[in-house]
């Protein structure tokens, strides 16, 4: 569903070349969950602003529905976000000036759906806010935006989600509910999802999970390993940190399925691949 | 609480830091756009100001002329050499010229050395030779006189003629001289003598009608200054001479080119307030969070508003100072690129004039800044936390109203011109009505409308809607500019237009008075037969008003009534069936039926109606004429507006054919000659000796370069005008980029293609040019019947072209320049917009 080959990207600046991510691979299937977990400048967001093609690397490759994203235009990349992905910013970005229901008719009408209005309504029911439908986004509550975004997300039914910090703006009470509102959706629509935290308990919820420091991956994770990840692998690089997890940890299935970018038969979503720095 | 010395210091920090961060040069740039080119047609209008106060003052003979029955008071000459200002004297008085035992009664002024200050006087040795500019007044021993009075007296140049107790030498033709057109029609023909030669002829004694005229010459304000001295000392008798008096076609040309270098100065500050309008509110947003902040850190409303005035003081001294030097450089390369356009050298401007401009600019920037400064005091402090959160929005009625109180206080200084005041006030106060409520009317419908099939097109309608302020700022900016740019465009058309008329290649050069009943059909057959348009031949009769309703004109009517110059002369009137070029019946009916309020028995004529309103008269009054000796009764019929500009024949009174038969009617008619016909003239003139011809072709020349250089001035000034609205609109243009960044990321995110981008911005701007357009469509059609109706009597017409020119032409001119800014909003990756 989603892969991650060798996924760099550098920046020049004045004071010369800056890494913000460096070699990082790992593939998702479809229905699973991945978390990025990392401290504030790991190169997170990056990391999935590239998995949706929102910018381009300075290295590497990603396969989203089998395609391969940056072998596809500017135009090709957004249609096929607009056919495949959903997404959930830490800061709403819902448009201002428009209803909720507006914000939400948005990524159906892109599509050319006639009945967005009425799948937009639903989705708003869904989620709770059937009484603010015409509600401009300022006129809403920081969690209300949020759950405007996931309708937002939701409403077109996309194959995999990327969800950056949702609750990051939240208090703790609302950022919980809108995490069950999250995975029930991911549940109910068997929807991929890559989420962005810096929150461990929020990761733990994800089948997998890989962390970043420096724009490199430090570790990963599983869903039934996660809590045995040892702490001596965070200096690693992505691709030691994949071989290593396929040798040392654990989970056999992965072990055995390295280099194997169809993991359907794994327990684990996602996988660190084998020979990712070749 | 902080001194203000210290909040002072915190606002040049910021300020300074902005500016390395180059985050202030957005707003400097606007501020100096609008500055520099406010100041570029600020210069260009006081340079072309100064060229047509000299062509008026060409006209006049000097800067400034005063006529009296007596000598000027010696006091008041101190005066005026007190403040250096040059004089001149003439002295007018009618006298019979003799020569070759003909005689012809001419009015004569004897002038002092310097005559002329101002303009020249052209002399031929022959009315058909080439006449020369001469530097001096009448040698003593000499006169010149007009062509008339040597065809008349059958004089040439070097013979003598008497005049009182003296002979004088003919010594030229004068072909031109200042104020020659006020002197055409007069029956005396002019004459110039030496101001020497005065007392020798004996002609002024005691209960002489005589005339006084002092000319002066010196700088603006010390001519000022001397008709503030003046103006209380003056009685009804003495007065100050204008331009019309002079030559009443070149004085309304050039005073209706004033009122458009005037007006074009109002709707420049127009654009000026637009572009600072747009600057403030960008400057206000993007500090939101630093106004947020300074909360958080403990400073109060007061101190955050300070710390803000205080940076905007340091950005208009900046912007306004470096547009005024840039608008300094640009104007006078512009002038010196464009002087053969021009014909004539501008004079240069006095950078004084500058400081209206900069005075207006800061006036502006505060009327439009203040508005969104108090919006930043009230930031509330949990923005930092909540980014989404606004401050409170000040009632939009306040902003308009102060910018419009600023536009108000800033014409207050601008202008003297209290009509034009008064029209551009009422015109701004209904088009601030008109905008708002159409902009607010439209815009509540709008969202209901994004019912397409296209969701880009959906999109731009909802945007409109979406976010309302931007939306009203950026309509109010473009339509305002196009407002400024086609009122500007449109009256100089007008103007232009309107004096191609009077002055066209075949309007008459020459009038023939004089002419005798039974010369009349063959003057006809001759002018026929050598292929010269002639306008009808019109009986003519000179009479004066002395009865109203056969009561004494001092007893019927009132004193200030008795005062109107038609009462003071002897009115030329007709006789013709036919209404005369240029009149237009405005009361009663045209003809010589009887009419309802009049008698049949009495003769019908058709007046004046400025002649009928001064004197208070109606349909069906009776006026007594006393022609020559007897007395002639008539019955008011109609009343008609002249326009006095068309060079054909114009009577204040038109009666019916065959009503004046006893009088002796002589003819009089105007026909157009060109420069290869002019022989004819001579021909025309020994067949029919007793007629009179006047040439105005000279004249006319004179008038029509004084009227090209005008309107040469007015082009350029439009040009200008134009060029800054257009720059300013392409300024506003990029300000509503600045606002689809974010919104073009969050898109693209969700999948919307550049090409939907694309759409819908273009459709944004589709209906940004329809509701702009409409809305500065009717609040042109608004201004201009109120400008010409009031300001620059010209006929109204409602200008339909404009109507899908103007959206047309916007439209086309967004789609062009959004080039830049449709890729400029979708060429960033939308990650680096969204972190």
């Amino acid at each position: 569903m989603l892969i991650s080959k060798n996924l760099g990207k550098k920046v020049t600046t004045g004071e010369g070349e800056i890494t913000i991510l460096d070699d990082v691979s790992f593939e998702l299937n479809k229905g699973k969950s991945l978390a990025i977990i990392g401290e504030s400048g790991s190169g997170k967001t990056t990391l999935l602003g590239l998995l949706a093609g929102l910018d381009r690397p300075t290295g590497g490759e990603v396969h989203l529905s089998s395609q391969s994203v940056f072998e596809l235009t500017e135009e090709q990349r957004a249609k096929l976000r607009k056919d495949n992905v959903g997404f959930i910013f830490q800061s709403f970005q819902l448009i201002d000036g428009l209803t909720a229901l507006e914000n939400v008719m948005m990524p159906l009408e892109l599509k050319g759906d006639k009945s967005a209005k009425k799948r937009a309504t639903e989705m708003l029911e869904k989620v709770g806010l059937s009484h603010r439908i015409h509600h401009f986004a300022n006129q809403l509550s920081g969690g209300e935006q949020q759950r405007v975004a996931i309708a937002r997300a939701f409403v077109t039914e996309p194959k995999i989600l990327l969800a950056d910090e949702p609750t990051g703006n939240l208090d703790t009470a609302t950022g919980q509910k809108i995490i069950e509102l999250m995975f029930s959706l991911i549940e109910n629509l068997d929807t991929t999802m890559v989420l962005v935290t810096h929150d461990t308990h929020l990761a733990e919820r994800c089948d997998d999970a890989i962390t970043l420091s420096g724009g490199k991956v430090i570790n990963t994770t599983f869903s039934d390993t996660a809590a045995s990840v040892p702490q001596q692998e965070n200096n690693m690089t992505a691709d030691s940190a994949a071989a290593e997890g396929a040798a040392n940890t654990s989970d056999v299935s992965n072990a055995d399925s390295a280099s194997n970018t169809d993991g359907a038969s794994n327990a684990g979503g996602a996988r660190a691949i084998e020979g990712s720095a070749s | 609480m902080s001194s203000v010395f210290q909040l002072v210091k915190i606002a040049g920090r910021i300020f300074s830091r902005d500016w390395r961060r180059g985050e202030m040069l957005n707003l400097i740039f606007a501020l100096c756009l609008a500055m520099g080119s406010v100041s570029v047609i600020y210069l260009i209008i006081e340079r072309v100001d100064l060229a047509t106060d000299r062509q008026a003052a060409d006209v006049l003979g000097a800067d400034l002329v005063i006529s009296s029955p007596k000598p000027m008071d010696p006091e008041w000459l101190k005066e005026a050499q007190r403040l250096n200002l040059e004089e001149a004297r003439v002295v007018e008085f009618a006298s019979v010229l003799f020569a070759n035992d003909k005689l012809q009664l001419s009015a004569v002024k004897a002038v002092s050395s310097n005559y002329p200050l101002k303009g020249r006087i052209e002399l031929a040795d022959d009315p058909y030779q080439p006449a020369t500019v001469v530097n001096s007044n009448p040698k003593r021993g000499e006169i010149w006189v007009e062509p008339r009075i040597l065809s008349i007296l059958s004089a040439k140049k070097s013979q003598p003629v008497e005049i009182g107790y003296i002979d004088l030498k003919i010594g030229g033709a004068i072909m031109l001289q200042p104020g020659q057109t006020s002197t055409l029609f007069n029956i005396a023909p002019s004459a110039i003598i030496n101001i020497d030669d005065l007392e020798a002829t004996k002609i002024i004694q005691p209960g002489s009608r005589v005339g006084y005229r002092n000319l002066f010459v010196g700088p603006k304000e010390n001519i000022a200054e001397f008709l503030e001295y003046l103006k209380p000392k003056l009685n009804t008798s003495q007065r100050v001479a204008t331009i019309f008096d002079e030559s009443p076609m070149a004085g309304s040309a050039i005073t209706r080119s004033k009122k458009y270098i005037s007006l074009s100065g109002l709707l420049t500050l127009i654009l000026l307030g637009v572009a600072i309008a747009m600057s403030a509110n960008r400057y206000a947003t993007r500090q939101f969070d630093m106004s947020a902040l300074m909360r958080c850190f403990g400073m109060n409303n007061r101190e955050v508003l300070l710390v803000f005035i205080t940076i905007l003081l340091l950005v208009s001294l900046v912007g306004i100072a470096l547009g005024a030097v840039l608008g300094v450089a640009f104007q006078s390369l512009m002038v010196n690129w464009l002087s053969d356009l021009f014909g004539a050298n501008l004079p240069p401007a006095d950078l004084s004039v500058l400081i209206i401009p900069m005075l207006i600019s800061f006036i502006l920037l505060m009327g439009f800044a203040l508005p969104s400064l108090v919006q930043l005091k009230s930031v509330p402090p949990m923005r930092v936390l909540r980014r989404q959160l606004e401050p409170m929005k000040v009632s939009s009625w306040s902003i308009y109203g102060l910018a419009i109180s600023s536009i108000l206080a800033v014409m207050y200084i601008q202008m003297e011109d209290a009509k034009l005041l008064f029209s551009v006030m009422a015109g701004l106060l209904m088009m601030a009505g008109i905008f708002i409520l159409l902009s607010r009317l439209i815009l509540s419908q709008v969202r209901r409308l994004s019912k397409f099939k296209s969701a880009a097109v959906n999109y731009s309608l909802r945007q409109l809607d979406a976010n309302k302020s931007v939306t009203l700022l950026h309509l109010l900016a473009f339509s305002s500019t196009l407002f400024v740019i086609a009122l500007v465009f449109i009256v100089r058309t007008e103007l232009l237009s309107k004096w191609q008329q009077s002055l066209g290649d075949d309007a008459p050069n020459h009038f023939m008075v004089n002419i005798e009943p039974n010369a009349v059909k063959p003057i006809e057959e001759f002018l026929t037969s050598n292929d010269i348009s002639a306008s009808e031949l019109y009986p003519m009769v000179r009479g004066r008003v002395t009865q109203v309703n056969g009561v004494d004109v001092k007893d019927a009517l009132s004193e200030k009534a008795r005062q109107h110059n038609s009462l003071r002369r002897e009115l030329n009137m007709t006789l013709t069936n036919n209404l005369p070029k240029g009149n237009v019946v405005t009361g009663g009916a045209w003809g010589w039926d009887n009419t309802a309020g009049t008698e049949s028995d009495v003769a019908k004529i058709s007046i004046e109606d400025k002649m009928a309103v001064a004197l208070g008269l109606q349909i069906g009054d009776q006026l007594t004429f006393t022609i020559g000796s007897e007395n002639w009764v008539a019955q008011i019929s109609s009343f008609r507006s002249i326009d006095w500009q068309t060079m054909t024949p114009n009577f204040y009174i038109i009666a019916e054919p065959g009503a004046l038969e006893e009088f002796n009617p002589s003819y009089i008619n105007a026909f157009f000659l060109p420069p290869d016909k002019k022989k004819l003239l001579a021909d025309l003139i020994s067949l029919y000796p007793a007629a009179t011809i006047i040439e105005l072709d000279r004249i006319f020349d004179e008038v029509r370069s004084i009227v090209t250089k005008v309107s040469t001035a007015v082009e350029l000034i439009m040009f200008f005008v134009v060029g800054a609205g257009l720059i300013l609109l392409l300024a506003a243009m990029e300000h509503t980029f600045a606002h689809k960044l974010r919104q073009s990321a969050i898109l693209r995110t969700l999948g919307a293609s550049r090409s939907f981008m694309a759409t819908s911005f273009r459709f944004e701007f589709f209906w940004l040019a329809i509701l702009s357009s409409f809305v500065a469509i009717l609040c042109i059609e608004l201004a201009s019947y109120l400008l010409y109706e009031r300001i620059f009597k010209i006929d109204f017409a409602f200008h339909f072209n404009l109507w899908w020119q103007l959206p047309s032409a916007l439209f086309i001119l967004m789609l062009f320049a959004s080039w830049r800014g449709v890729n400029r909003v979708t060429n960033p990756a939308p990650l680096s917009l969204l972190k």
